[in-house]
């Protein structure tokens, strides 16, 4: 603290309070937000996932699923799509995580621009992560279909568990929406000189 | 110093802004994430956040106002954004008018310790509704109100309005010791 300060002046206060400079480059930056890059669209995959796996292991609960063909098919569809959504999502956070030598030798705005275009494409694949959850409310009806109209107190305790789904799925596609429009802006940007 | 005195804004890349940017106001927008986080965490966080954008934003720096003034803009917008994200005790948060208003008539007593000044003194930042808190930092970074004025886009009538009344709660916050001697 300078001789000069007065003891109690604000400003003097305020600008001579000690301070740590920041230890980190912009390459070292953008690395970091690089990583988080990978474990938010990690994070992504995995909640949507178990939610479709979720939903349909209440269905399974409350209808007694499945029984008849046509439900295997659709509980092996619902398998099926999870497992490629997961595969292929796996291979982009691979990509991500663990990125060819000729991309980790780019310079790290590069770098940075190819780990966003991976997540921009992440999240413009709707049909992949929207997949199990479309099946799951396909099976859904396909209960109504199977087993006619299951009762009024049956449908009512359902209602909301599907609006609750639903309502889900539209503010995901909403926000997934606006993040893509963010990221291509970002890359956008990282274009420039 | 300041990067126009030395070459055009086009002859600098990105990088070589930031580290102009980062030597120069370093310890500015340390502080100024100071005046928006009190947690050492988050605050720390604030600052990578703060030297991140800033470092992107330079790739649109086209040399229209100060590289410190570009910098300090976009550290209060990324701070800015930080506190809307945190969303905590935003409904809390006051006007410089409604802060003015509610601090007491008497002066309160000088802190001998220079820690709880400043603790009292970030706590009346941390209090601030952003916009507010805007101006004070700026203030007491010592910006003149053109400067403040620039970075926040108020007039600088209604920015020297504000400082009036920054000036007054500092002075009956603080009780300035020269007033006693």
């Amino acid at each position: 603290m300078s001789d000069e300060m007065k003891p109690q002046d604000p400003g003097a206060l305020w600008r001579n309070q000690p301070w740590e400079a920041l230890r980190m480059s912009p390459a070292l930056l953008v690395k970091q937000r690089s990583r988080e890059i990978t474990v938010r669209t990690r994070e992504e995959v995995v909640m949507i996932v178990a939610a479709a796996a979720l939903f349909v292991a209440f269905l399974a609960w409350r209808f007694n699923f499945p029984h008849g063909w046509p439900q295997w098919a659709a509980l092996a569809g619902f398998i099926s799509w999870c497992g490629v959504a997961v595969y292929f999502s796996g291979r982009r956070l691979r990509a991500m995580a663990a990125p060819a030598p000729d991309a980790l030798a780019a310079t790290c705005l590069e770098f940075y621009r190819r780990q966003l275009e991976l997540r921009r494409d992440h999240l413009r694949s709707e049909w992949l992560w929207l997949g199990p959850v479309l099946l799951a409310l396909i099976i859904f009806w396909m209960m109504f279909l199977a087993q006619g109209f299951p009762g009024m107190r049956l449908t009512v305790n359902l209602l909301p568990v599907v609006l609750a789904l639903l309502a889900w799925i539209v503010f995901g596609i909403r926000h997934r929406r606006r993040m893509t429009r963010q990221i291509q802006q970002e890359i956008d940007e990282l274009k420039q000189p | 110093m300041d990067h126009n005195d030395a070459k055009p804004v086009g002859s600098f890349t990105r990088d070589d802004l930031y580290s102009i940017a980062a030597r120069e106001y370093g310890p500015a927008l340390d502080r100024l994430a100071a005046g928006y986080e009190a947690d050492p965490e988050k605050r720390s966080d604030l600052k990578q956040e703060i030297h991140f954008q800033l470092w992107r934003s330079l790739a649109a720096f086209d040399g229209r106002c100060s590289l410190k003034t570009w910098a300090c803009r976009v550290a209060h917008n990324t701070a800015v954004t930080h506190v809307q994200r945190e969303r905590r005790n935003n409904s809390g948060l006051v006007s410089l008018e409604e802060m003015e208003h509610a601090l007491p008539g008497r002066q309160r007593e000088p802190d001998i310790d220079q820690n709880r000044a400043l603790e009292h003194l970030q706590k009346l930042i941390l209090g601030l509704k952003p916009l507010d808190r805007q101006i004070m930092l700026a203030y007491l970074e010592e910006l003149d109100a053109a400067s403040i004025a620039e970075i926040t886009g108020l007039s600088a009538a209604n920015v020297a309005t504000k400082i009036h009344r920054i000036k007054n709660i500092l002075t009956r916050s603080f009780h300035q010791v020269q007033n006693h001697v």
